[in-house]
């Protein structure tokens, strides 16, 4: 039992707290509902908009995610200078390091500019994962 | 994003609940409802009933926010870790209602001051309020308890009260070792349980009239 568990236990009536935790079918429950007043078709209306609305945030998370990762980016230092002074088959080597990642169609005749965008952008990348 | 699919074993019933399956899903939701409404039942609310929780949160609200967490969310279910929805959904309520009824919105006394002064060092007025609101909530579960007694003696079920000895007396509260040790089965310590639950209820009810009638 964690120190909070044993906290609520010194709360009023936390003994208690398990005879109200018994199976139910959902009829049971509904008519318990009903005996105490509560407008269950309300309810189910209010539930099925959360849901609805849950369900459509999640939907639209990979934006928001997009969104910021696209933020983070353009905040992130531009290092194309550090690569500035390579030579094609320093670059070519450099870039060679993210096969597995960066799958160029021909990445032998990409030019020395393409290959410094590439090896900066994933140098700014790199630095963004690190934070 | 992850798929909301899933056929799911319900522990309570031995088979299995589809939460894309819309008649499924109103029975978890009643059946939270229904068990949401209890646990607040039992927890003590500046407001006084189980209605309006603290914050301006209902019991309703609480229910939305765990039925929510089955699809996303920050408390967002964890199929891996918890395989049956129905324990998730109900831990959840378990952790909003305990949040709740903990936060400083629902104290007693001093739940007017600010954050700053919430920290400041206790004063002997301060002190001498806590200890009045302790010394009433004990007289509040003294006088519960007892009630309770009287009413499960007045209905004259010897498995009644060995059910109320058990959980009262010896914090037995888990159904396997409750009916191991009422050598009962389980759906039977189950349906003793609702009936003990209908008795807290009357108790509950005359304790609420009680303390409003005091504070009249």
């Amino acid at each position: 039992m964690s120190k909070r568990d044993k906290e609520d236990r010194k709360d009023v009536l936390a003994l208690l707290e398990d005879v109200a935790d018994y199976d139910q079918t959902p009829e049971e429950a509904q008519q318990e509902l009903v005996d105490d007043g509560v407008n269950v078709s309300a309810f189910l209306s209010q539930v099925q908009q959360a849901i609805d609305q849950q369900k459509k945030e999640d939907r639209l998370a990979w934006k928001r995610e997009a969104e910021k990762n696209r933020q983070a980016f353009s905040r992130s230092t531009d290092v194309t200078l550090r690569f500035a002074s390579m030579s094609h088959a320093q670059l070519h080597a450099a870039a060679s390091q993210y096969a597995n990642e960066v799958h160029f169609k021909n990445l032998e005749k990409q030019t020395d500019d393409d290959l410094r965008t590439l090896l900066a952008d994933r140098a700014r990348l790199e630095e963004m994962g690190k934070k | 994003m992850a798929s909301s699919k899933g056929v799911r074993p319900d522990a309570s019933s031995s088979r299995t609940i589809d939460i894309n399956d819309a008649k499924e899903l109103q029975g978890l939701s009643v059946r939270l409802l229904a068990f949401a409404r209890r646990r607040a039942a039992v927890k003590r609310w500046w407001l006084g009933s189980a209605g309006a929780l603290a914050k301006g949160h209902t019991v309703q609200d609480i229910v939305c926010k765990a039925m929510t967490s089955l699809f996303g969310g920050s408390r967002k279910w964890d199929r891996a870790s918890q395989p049956d929805p129905w324990a998730h959904l109900k831990s959840v309520v378990n952790s909003l209602l305990s949040n709740l009824a903990r936060s400083k919105e629902n104290r007693v006394y001093g739940r007017d001051i600010d954050d700053e002064a919430a920290v400041a060092p206790a004063t002997p007025e301060s002190e001498l309020l806590m200890a009045e609101e302790e010394e009433r909530l004990e007289r509040r579960r003294e006088r519960a308890y007892s009630l309770l007694q009287d009413e499960v003696l007045a209905a004259g079920d010897s498995a009644l009260l060995a059910l109320h000895d058990l959980i009262l007396a010896e914090d037995i509260h888990k159904p396997q070792e409750l009916a191991t040790r009422l050598e009962k089965p389980v759906n039977e310590v189950n349906n003793l349980k609702k009936r003990f639950w209908r008795i807290c209820r009357r108790v509950l009810d005359i304790l609420e009239k009680e303390e409003r009638k005091a504070n009249e």
